[in-house]
């Protein structure tokens, strides 16, 4: 009697722990987190090495590229052979006309700016934007110019530039 | 007479403007071009601070925006949801989009908090979001609302590149800054820099007159007719420029202009699959024959270069236009300079 008290004890016991590993199991389906390789222990963290969220000089390099970036794209825009005051006109196939014009998007820009090991050229600085094209078709040249135009095409740009002697070029 | 023409008149008028405008709203409609969309609003202690241009808190601007965002996002079927970071905490879990309850949730951000030893884990909260983007099917597009001043933690940058690493094309990362430091700008432009699905937008852009439906409209949605079928703008394979500033007659890579290069090369790596054209081109300065051999020679040197530091000689092609492709006008010397380049694209 007293076996079957324990063995009945133990069964219930048993199955009990089951119960709560199989309970357990499913409160703690795993997930994958994306997360960054974790840094190096052996390389020191230093002024030459910081990592770019950490680099308080960058941030001002950063800035200044930023400007140098607005106005350089100004630059691009201005003088781009198929911007809008040169805009291309084409006449197609069924004697209407087309006219194609780029522009880069201003409000598109993003900066990068990196060290680099060189000592004439400390930095370099990349800028992301986009160059829209956009295109009219009207049954005259006059037309297309007054035209509403829509844009056909985006093409991403990256630009490289290098900091020499004070100034990005 | 005369009186019950002119009302026949009248009614024609209107009849054609009715049918005009029932016509115009049954030719376009609005198509979503993602399936979710994450709001995540940073509420650490400097976005309690007022903005030095703005005159009112970032909190406020964050949350003044996210309200203007909720008005102009269309009724589609979206999975959205909002959480905000510095503390992590989710104010509006996944669910079907609704505009009174996202507009409830923004409401809900309390904007009182306190400013001193709040600083802003902006990395761990991207970590900490991980599992609820892991939980949406489709395209998801996350959009930060931040200054990204004031980081600790965990590299932004970093937890950034590794949930692009993660998901792909299916993961796009949107960031409208409140930044008034340059710290904070580039923090920013780092996250905004991982890719060019990026539509950048700060508080000012969009306050601007249709600044807010050209955002929304660049994330969110397209309008296409209803035939033929709908054609999405093309996006065309990206460009890489670069001037090495090559003296008169020169072609050999000189030191200075190692940084660029390595950049261009750190470019390329980010598409190891991919093949490149390295194309050499001048201004029209000079006998056209002679312009041709020079920018073959340079677009040869770049691929030499290039090759000796890695990149497999395979992926690339090395081509001279001389002065048969200018982008920029050769009338001009601004002009002229740009046109002296080096590109790359992809094939």
């Amino acid at each position: 009697m007293k076996k079957f008290a324990f063995f009945g004890i133990m069964a219930v016991f048993l199955s009990g722990l089951i119960f709560v590993s199989g309970a357990q199991a499913g409160n703690t389906a795993s997930i994958d987190v994306a997360a960054a390789a974790p840094g190096s222990a052996k390389t020191p963290v230093s002024g030459k090495n910081l990592p770019v969220y950490l680099d308080e000089d960058l941030a001002s390099k950063h800035a200044d590229f930023t400007k140098f970036a607005h106005s350089k794209l100004r630059t691009l825009n201005r003088n781009h052979r198929l911007s809008r005051s040169r805009m291309q006109i084409t006449q197609l196939a069924d004697g209407s006309f087309r006219a194609r014009f780029h522009s880069i998007d201003d409000a598109s820009l993003v900066c990068k700016v990196r060290r680099s090991k060189s000592k004439t050229i400390p930095f370099v600085g990349i800028v992301s934007y986009k160059e829209k094209v956009f295109e009219a078709v009207a049954s005259s040249k006059e037309g297309c110019r007054k035209a509403q135009f829509i844009p056909v095409a985006v093409i991403p740009n990256r630009h490289i530039f290098s900091y020499k002697k004070g100034t990005w070029q | 007479m005369k009186h019950s023409k002119k009302l026949m008149l009248l009614a024609l008028v209107a009849a054609l403007t009715l049918s005009f405008a029932f016509a115009a709203t049954a030719s376009a409609k609005t198509v979503k071009k993602i399936d979710n969309f994450v709001l995540f609003l940073d509420q650490s202690g400097s976005m309690a601070m007022t903005h030095g241009d703005f005159g009112k808190t970032k909190i406020d601007m964050a949350k003044e925006t996210m309200a203007n965002l909720n008005k102009a996002i269309p009724s589609l079927d979206y999975t959205s949801s909002m959480f905000l970071f510095a503390p992590f905490e989710g104010e509006a879990q996944p669910a079907k989009y609704s505009k009174s309850a996202m507009a409830g949730a923004v409401a809900g951000v309390p904007d009182d908090f306190d400013i001193f030893n709040r600083r802003t884990p902006l990395g761990n909260g991207l970590m900490d979001l991980d599992p609820v983007l892991a939980g949406l099917s489709g395209e998801t597009a996350l959009i930060i609302f931040t200054d990204g001043a004031s980081n600790i933690g965990a590299d932004p940058i970093a937890q950034a590149r590794a949930l692009y690493a993660k998901y792909g094309d299916r993961l796009c990362i949107h960031v409208v800054s409140y930044a008034d430091t340059p710290h904070g700008q580039m923090i920013i432009d780092e996250i905004r820099a991982l890719s060019s699905c990026t539509v950048v937008a700060d508080y000012a852009s969009l306050s601007a007159p249709g600044g807010m439906d050209k955002f929304t409209k660049e994330i969110f949605y397209e309008e296409v007719a209803d035939a033929p079928a709908p054609v999405a703008v093309p996006v065309a394979k990206e460009t890489i420029t670069f001037s090495l500033h090559f003296g008169f007659d020169k072609y050999q890579i000189t030191d200075e202009m190692i940084p660029v290069l390595e950049q261009a090369k750190m470019i390329l790596e980010e598409s190891p699959s991919a093949e490149f054209v390295v194309a050499g081109h001048t201004d029209s300065t000079g006998p056209e024959k002679y312009n041709q051999g020079l920018s073959e020679r340079r677009a040869d040197s770049v691929k030499k270069w290039l090759v000796s530091n890695g990149v497999s000689a395979s992926q690339l092609e090395a081509k001279g236009y001389g002065e048969l492709a200018p982008k920029y006008d050769n009338a001009t010397k601004e002009g002229r300079k740009l046109n002296r380049r080096v590109e790359i694209q992809t094939k």
